[in-house]
């Protein structure tokens, strides 16, 4: 291939949406995206638009109903789980179950696509946990368990597990749902910095469209319609994002840039 | 920076309470055997006790170390695997499975020949029986849950065998004889010291073999630790992780079963015991760990059972519940979390 490997999900009609033996739920269809390297893509949309299950599908969590995935301009069955496990992580919104792991220990199983079958982790293993806890500065909490963790910690551990495991795309399922206003910035300007000096693929589903709209290099605008995809400024030049929200209630103002209350 | 702790000690702890719960084991029962005699005994010296030690106190012990360890391994991985503390051998109905078929051998026979021929119930064909109850559970279940995506279902699925077994049990019982259901009955109060030397090679090659089968999978029940979603996304087949631990599971259950009677609590709360003494939610560490903890757990009941000095013994199956289920009540009630 040409210029320096380009790391990419790309998908042609996808359908995703809930298989059942019935009638399958499908959610949205006809889906043509493309997730390029270096860039930080966040994807918005109202509650139960959709977006958690694109970003399941995407990150092979979830069967598609249709279309193709390509990742890295291979269909995605061509790659083995544990090949596809180097190339993209995930945080999802779920809640992790109860038990008795260690901030550290969580973070260290980030590292599971790489080690030998006992788990044990090695020189390299440990300098991309060290990193990861670095980049998300968790190191407080590493001998806590992560049920004395509070939400917003915990989000932030989450985020150093998938940073631990190394891939050069990540998705994150709004990731910035607990955090304070300081973590949230601090989070988005480091997904920043991960896609422009790692050159990493970066997709966020988030609903804070004033930092997306700050940071994103390109949108993914979802609604009922379909998905509307676009650099951030063309889109709000072009008014598509006015028409995220279908409600009298809230509208866009163009000036400050976010959505507010329509009354006059 | 914090590097992975290591967990050596609490190991080395429960290795030396293995060793000395052993030592008494061995030495306490209807005979006591002085610590002297008994050392020079294991070490080929004949001793006045010789015959009692290497014919029944040593095989004894060790089938109770094999019920015991077996038994907690297959609780802790369960409890994995369905994310849930209450889950257990017992859930997956593979005891009621061995149950069962010991209950179509004695009870049943009625039903189908007019006489019971005396060499049918030997302890040989309880064994297999068993077996055959337990094996027969796991692929049904396997079958059943093959298309079942949600774990929460299966182990559902797991109970209600477990209650529909019971109720045929029940059936059985209610039309059966009296020595018949006396003989059953007995079964249920699990023995450990029923077993020949050949019966326990039998059982140590199977428990050898289910941790050899197990090891594979001990990256998979730690990525379980996430939950199915992250577990998937770090490359996890989680099917395969499944089948294979169920299978295992009522492999490893169904013959400790079938050797020894259907012992209850160990499984369900050397899991949580040893998580106290150990923390950490690594398999690498607990899947040793809950073994050492059930064989010094089993062995204990096990010293507790033969009420020593007297000529009388306890059922080991209700020794293990009367002694167990208090301390775990008693954590609870400490507001200990258990996970």
């Amino acid at each position: 291939m040409d210029t320096p490997k380009q790391h990419t999900i790309t998908t042609s009609n996808l359908q995703i949406g809930y298989r059942s033996k019935k009638k399958d739920l499908l959610i949205a269809s006809g889906l043509n995206l493309s997730l390029e390297g270096g860039k930080l893509v966040c994807l918005l949309g109202k509650n139960g638009i959709g977006k958690s299950t694109l970003l399941r599908t995407l990150s092979h969590v979830q069967p598609r109903l249709g279309g193709e995935i390509y990742i890295d301009q291979q269909k995605i069955e061509h790659w083995t789980a544990p090949e596809l496990a180097q190339k993209i992580s995930t945080v999802f919104t779920e809640r992790i179950p109860a038990n008795n792991l260690s901030v550290y220990e969580l973070i260290a199983l980030g590292r599971q696509p790489y080690t030998n079958w006992l788990g044990k982790l090695n020189e390299s293993d440990l300098h991309y946990i060290n990193l990861a806890i670095k980049q998300t500065q968790c190191e407080d909490l590493l001998s806590k368990k992560h049920h004395q963790l509070s939400d917003g910690q915990l989000q932030k551990v989450m985020i150093a597990r998938s940073l631990a495991q190394d891939t050069p795309i990540i998705t994150l399922d709004e990731p910035t749902a607990h955090l304070d206003i300081h973590h949230k910035i601090s989070l988005f300007m480091l997904l920043k910095r991960l896609a422009k000096k790692m050159n990493k693929a970066i997709l966020v589903s988030t609903h804070e469209i004033h930092y997306a709209l700050e940071m994103a290099d390109e949108l993914w605008l979802m609604d009922e319609n379909g998905l509307q995809t676009g650099a951030t400024k063309d889109l709000v030049k072009a008014k598509q994002i006015d028409q995220l929200f279908s409600s009298d209630l809230v509208k866009f103002d163009a000036i400050s840039r976010q959505f507010v209350f329509s009354k006059d | 920076m914090v590097v992975k702790k290591s967990y050596t000690l609490p190991l080395v702890w429960l290795i030396l309470s293995l060793v000395v719960a052993m030592g008494i084991n061995l030495s306490l029962g209807s005979l006591d055997i002085p610590f002297r005699e008994l050392i020079s005994g294991l070490f080929g010296a004949e001793v006045k006790s010789s015959y009692i030690i290497t014919n029944y106190r040593l095989p004894k012990a060790i089938t109770a170390m094999i019920v015991g360890g077996g038994l907690a391994i297959c609780g802790l991985m369960m409890q994995t695997l369905f994310r849930n503390p209450l889950a257990g051998p017992f859930v997956l109905g593979v005891s009621s499975g061995a149950s069962l078929g010991v209950a179509l051998v004695v009870m049943g026979a009625g039903f189908f020949t007019a006489s019971i021929p005396p060499l049918l119930l030997s302890n040989l064909s309880l064994s297999i029986a068993a077996s055959l109850g337990a094996f027969v559970v796991i692929t049904v279940i396997l079958t059943v849950s093959r298309n079942i995506k949600n774990t929460m279902s299966i182990l559902i699925i797991g109970l209600m065998f477990g209650s529909f077994t019971a109720a045929i049990i029940s059936v059985l019982a209610y039309f059966s004889t009296a020595e018949e259901l006396q003989q059953y009955v007995f079964w249920t109060f699990g023995s450990l010291g029923n077993l020949s030397w050949t019966e326990l090679a039998i059982l140590s090659l199977f428990f050898a073999v289910s941790i050899l089968l197990i090891l594979p999978q001990i990256k998979s029940l730690n990525s379980l630790l996430l939950g199915e979603n992250y577990a998937k996304s770090l490359g996890v087949n989680l099917k395969k992780t499944r089948n294979y631990t169920m299978l295992v599971t009522g492999l490893l259950t169904g013959v400790i079963t079938a050797f020894v009677g259907p012992i209850a609590f160990i499984g369900l709360a050397v899991p949580h015991l040893t998580k106290l003494v150990v923390k950490t939610s690594d398999h690498g560490v607990l899947i040793p760990a809950t073994a050492l903890g059930g064989a010094t757990l089993m062995l204990v009941c096990d010293t507790i059972a033969q009420l020593p000095n007297s000529a009388y013994t306890l059922p080991i199956n209700a020794v293990t519940s009367l002694f167990g289920a208090p301390i775990v009540i008693w954590l609870l009630v400490r507001k200990r979390k258990i996970y």
